[in-house]
């Protein structure tokens, strides 16, 4: 555990952690986004001496309105958390995510068409036949565990097809990302090498085979004005490779598990398919899984605090998502609620690439599932396993039917 | 598609008084695109999925569709000018 800086001031240091708090453990049953609700009832921002996996402290931002000035405002807050530089002994920035304005713009551009809602839509049919015949597969067993048999199998076929990667090493892949957020600092450090060697190796392949996926598209792509450099494609692959693999999984967990949970709700929107957007745009809100992480990029005060250059800011979507200056009755779980501006994206120029795509993959899961299954329940004698960290998540989540 | 000179995209039909203005606050969109799925008629979006530059003068009746699609931005890039009144 790190030392607390001396510019923090002893009053705004709490007890808290995303790892080892309560509620943050893996533990059976649990709700790891519900359990952080109730810092709306202490200051709008703390520091929290230890609460990333590698012991550092940050400072925690509470409020909407705070996140979406911190995070829109990337010249202070900077996203470039070398995130990779002590696995790798070099830092190789994940790109967008990693560069920030104005440099960011170009990386971005290039990419925000293949992602874009209009090219999302394209996709809509093959993303439903893949989520079809998934459920095809399991719905006559009458049980499953969610997340292996359909929510991976689905969300990580999408992705790796976008990419351009075998489906064959789909559970190779999972385990380095599994690692990489779930594993010791030791474990981590092994599957980031792992990663970016992989991405090496497909960079380099590219470049010699072309093939109608993305990785050809980054290696004879132009930035700047100048072609791409191999670091900066491993960068990109990299980064989808982190940030979408196994989050949309993560999301169609928690929707299931609340879906499992309140059999009236499934009932309202088997009756009325037309209201599963709105209940994807609730549960996102309700179960965000990623916390925003920013760096300040130089001395700077907020509200009167003093935040030094390198001071670490955590912006979790969870915690936002329950401010009741933004949500009536934040912690209430309306599926139909309209007003509904959440953070599960974050804000700002990082705002997530594949938001899109996401949103139509847990519309597309949440539709076909209620459509083929019929109403469905926690397994008896089964609790979901349920952790918070850097990304939340949910495991061994049994229904039945 | 080619982004539209700037000005207004939808204008209103009668040209009478209480006229909904929707401004946009182009540098702030990042492209979360909740407006084009609210009202994509109104909200149209470049080819990265970006809000087209440009003050939107909305007809009465679409005023209401205007209206959800101005209050789902996370952002607060679109700004509502309506009988004197304005929010985002």
């Amino acid at each position: 555990m790190s030392a607390i800086p001396v510019h923090v001031p002893p009053e705004l240091v709490r007890d808290f952690s995303y790892f080892t708090g309560p509620g943050m453990c893996p533990m059976r049953g649990g709700d790891p986004q519900g359990a952080l609700a109730g810092l709306h009832d202490g200051p709008p921002v703390f520091y929290a001496p230890n609460n990333t996996y590698d012991g550092y402290g940050t400072w925690v931002f509470v409020r909407a309105e705070d996140q979406r000035r911190v995070l829109q405002d990337a010249e202070t807050f900077s996203s470039h958390r070398r995130i990779f530089e002590k696995a790798l002994g070099y830092d190789l920035p994940t790109i967008p995510l990693e560069i920030d304005p104005p440099e960011h713009g170009a990386y971005r551009s290039l990419l925000n068409p293949l992602l874009s809602p209009r090219r999302v839509m394209a996709m809509e049919a093959a993303n439903r036949a893949r989520a079809i015949e998934l459920i095809e597969g399991l719905r006559d067993k009458g049980h499953c565990e969610v997340m292996e048999d359909f929510a991976f199998p689905f969300a990580v076929g999408v992705f790796l097809e976008f990419l351009g990667l075998p489906q064959s090493r789909r559970q190779e892949f999972l385990g380095w990302a599994d690692k990489q957020f779930h594993g010791t600092p030791e474990e981590r450090g092994e599957a980031i090498r792992t990663v970016i060697a992989f991405m090496g190796e497909l960079v380099e392949l590219r470049r010699r085979e072309p093939a109608d996926d993305f990785m050809t598209f980054v290696v004879q792509a132009q930035v700047n004005g100048r072609p791409m450099t191999d670091k900066e494609a491993i960068g990109m692959g990299a980064l989808l490779f982190v940030a979408g693999l196994d989050t949309v999984a993560a999301a169609i967990g928690f929707d299931f598990r609340y879906l499992a949970e309140h059999s009236e709700a499934q009932a309202r929107l088997r009756a009325d398919p037309s209201g599963v957007t709105l209940a994807v745009e609730e549960l996102l809100r309700a179960f965000p899984t990623v916390l925003m992480t920013r760096i300040a990029a130089r001395d700077t005060e907020y509200d009167g605090i003093v935040i030094k250059a390198g001071d670490r800011v955590s912006c979790p979507s969870m915690v936002a998502n329950r401010d009741p200056a933004e949500f009536t009755d934040p912690n209430r779980i309306d599926l139909s609620r309209e007003d509904n501006r959440h953070v599960a994206f974050a804000y700002g120029p990082h705002r997530c690439l594949g938001s899109h795509l996401a949103r139509r993959e847990l519309v597309i899961a949440m539709e076909e599932w209620l459509r083929l299954i019929p109403t469905f329940r926690i397994r008896e004698g089964t609790e979901p396993l349920t952790y918070g960290g850097h990304v939340f998540g949910i495991e061994d989540l049994q229904l039945e039917w | 598609m080619a982004a539209t000179s700037s000005g207004s995209r939808i204008s209103n039909s009668n040209g009478e008084g209480g006229v909904m203005r929707i401004e946009v606050l182009r540098e702030k969109c990042q492209g979360h695109a909740r407006c084009w799925a609210q009202s994509p008629d109104i909200y149209g979006l470049d080819d990265e999925g970006y809000i087209l530059p440009g003050d939107i003068d909305v007809p009465d009746e679409r005023k209401r569709a205007a209206w959800l699609g101005a209050k789902s931005c996370p952002e607060r890039a679109l700004v509502i000018h309506d009988e004197g009144e304005t929010s985002r």
